[in-house]
């Protein structure tokens, strides 16, 4: 890392970044600094002093590791509210706690009963025609 | 030797790192460019919420190799390498503000949580738990929590309840369901880890909605639920595993019912040249062939090893899963391989039901644990169709087994009268599972 030199003894320490860490350890990262020790709260100020003159710290990977799906495909609408509809009727029937349901009554009240009536054979075709799987052996 | 190409993988998880490792046995000759925004590869972030709960001592523990192995095994590695745009006309991909060109491209970019639609999710405090340097912040930040709530009992849910429970923090579970882990286990098979959690003084709130995160000065005071205000400091969101498919959107690739990438058994893509594997793909369910998405670090890894193979000119084939899982919760293990009771329910499969508990050692050798095994049948043929197990110990193997075993086509019949290992310290003689099987012999 072409920046490495220029961190800080004190901030690489409490980030880990320390040179047995980087290089004899084949970059594993190693604990901070214990706390309360003079390099942890050396590194803690460094790192807060530094953050301020910069304004933010900038988004680290994986600190927000969250999102909303993308619009859904027809199919996929399809899929999450039908699979929404039986996952909560099935465990209506067979759990002592009512579900926190989401489900509105097209698929609740009209889907699920169908489902329920039609021959598991049909119920197959259905699923593999849904699917959208195709080529892979069984 | 293979053909001098650049294979591009995008992605340093468990698929990625395994897609290009393969990618460059299979074709030596070949550039293979492994790229990951994180700043760490090669390690295990299922082992995170056991480090976090200080079952394993040390982050360190979780790493399988150092960098310097894929610099050593020719494998081209750039972490904190965003791939910031990519095109198959061109075959062209930027990462770090550099252009490459690839021949051969394999996308394993993974997952996000799904982001909860309520207010205040972006209050300090609100927390995801994915890759290991931010598993070490929050394993600082952890000293300081009193009371925090886990949102929604997924297996990594479950993990962080336990994980929680042994740092002594008061714990809150909030699910909508109606059990622990509805997603895939049974109401009876998930009661006895229930019980275990209750008993390190877990908080579980079943059938219960979030509304919103509430904070003061930007930091997460309580979440309010359709059961009332839970106080929490911090929050793990331990939602559904959404595909991420930015890239593969830009680059045209189809996806398919569950949001991910859709793939053939030799892990290609819709889109000639580009492979994908691992979180961000959905594959075939075995028995009922329904695309299944977001499943174990076992199956990115195969997944990606045949995306690998295959990029560096390989012919290997990757099968239809019947997702054999298992994993502890409180003092106990649970698991199971593709359908439970409550899915099969679900999903209208007609099924019977066999169930037997046994003890993992010799009734008389010290440590002997029940185990509750509980099988699916079709009925008339007995064919199996599911399993459920939970108990002290033996799980992990009695899921990749029956796994197996209905990858096979066995039946109830093939598992009552089954061999199995009779050694005191290690098995007894009466197995569970030929044990339920025999019990099912008599409902088909």
């Amino acid at each position: 890392m072409s920046h490495h030199e220029e961190i800080p003894e004190s901030v690489r320490e409490y980030l880990g970044h320390d040179k047995v860490a980087l290089f004899g350890r084949g970059g594993r990262p190693a604990p901070p600094a214990p706390p309360d020790s003079p390099a942890r709260r050396h590194g803690e100020l460094a790192v807060r002093e530094a953050l301020e003159a910069l304004g933010t710290r900038g988004p680290q990977p994986g600190e927000r590791p969250a999102a909303l799906p993308p619009k859904p495909s027809m199919a996929r609408k399809m899929r999450a509210h039908s699979e929404q509809a039986l996952m909560e009727a099935s465990m209506k029937k067979l759990g002592t706690v009512e579900p926190e349901g989401h489900s509105s009554f097209l698929w609740s009240g009209l889907f699920v009963p169908f489902w329920r009536a039609i021959p598991w054979g049909l119920k197959q075709h259905i699923l593999n025609v849904a699917s959208g799987v195709k080529g892979w052996r069984r | 030797m293979g053909e001098a190409h650049t294979i591009c993988v995008i992605g340093g998880g468990a698929a990625g790192i395994s897609a290009a490792s393969m990618a460059k046995r299979s074709n030596p000759d070949a550039h293979v460019i492994c790229m990951t925004e994180f700043e760490d590869v090669a390690y295990s972030p299922c082992g995170v919420p056991y480090v976090l709960g200080k079952e394993i001592p040390e982050f360190e523990r979780l790493f399988l190799a150092g960098p310097e192995q894929y610099v050593e095994s020719g494998v081209d590695l750039r972490r904190e390498t965003v791939v910031t745009a990519v095109s198959a006309t061109d075959r062209t991909l930027v990462a770090g503000g550099e252009t490459i060109r690839w021949d051969r491209l394999i996308v394993c970019t993974g997952f996000n949580y799904t982001l909860p639609t309520v207010p205040g999710t972006d209050l300090d405090g609100v927390t995801y738990v994915k890759n290991i340097r931010r598993g070490v912040q929050l394993n600082e930040k952890l000293n300081d929590v009193k009371k925090a709530v886990v949102l929604e009992s997924t297996p990594l849910g479950v993990e962080m309840l336990t994980a929680f429970a042994h740092r002594g923090i008061e714990t809150h579970l909030v699910d909508p369901g109606s059990w622990l882990l509805s997603q895939v286990a049974d109401p009876d098979i998930a009661e006895p880890v229930q019980k275990s959690l209750e008993e390190l003084g877990c908080n579980l709130h079943f059938g219960v909605g979030l509304e919103a995160f509430v904070g003061s000065n930007g930091k997460l005071r309580a979440l309010q639920t359709t059961a009332g205000e839970i106080e929490a400091e911090m929050c793990v969101v331990a939602t559904h595993k959404e595909p991420e498919t930015t890239l593969a959107r830009a680059l045209g690739l189809k996806l398919g019912s569950t949001g991910g990438i859709v793939v053939d058994e030799t892990m290609r893509t819709s889109v000639e040249g580009v492979f994908a594997a691992g979180d961000c793909v959905e594959v075939p369910q075995g028995m009922t062939n329904v695309a299944v998405q977001g499943l174990t670090g076992a199956h990115a890894m195969q997944q990606g090893r045949v995306a690998g193979a295959n990029a560096g000119g390989g012919g290997r084939r990757y099968n239809a899963v019947y997702v054999p899982w298992g994993m502890v919760g409180g003092q106990m293990q649970i698991g199971g391989a593709s359908f439970g009771e409550h899915l099969a329910t679900a999903a209208g499969i007609p099924h019977i039901v066999c169930t037997a508990t046994g003890v993992s050692r010799a009734r008389y050798y010290p440590g002997a644990q029940l185990i509750t095994v509980k099988l699916l049948a079709e009925p008339g043929t007995g064919t199996l169709i599911g399993a459920q197990m939970v108990g002290g110990e033996g799980i992990k193997e009695r899921a990749d087994f029956l796994a197996f075993a209905m990858k096979k086509g066995s039946t109830l019949e093939d598992i009552a009268w089954m061999e199995n290992v009779y050694s005191p310290p290690i098995g007894a003689l009466y197995e569970p599972m030929s044990t339920a099987a025999q019990n099912g012999l008599a409902k088909l």
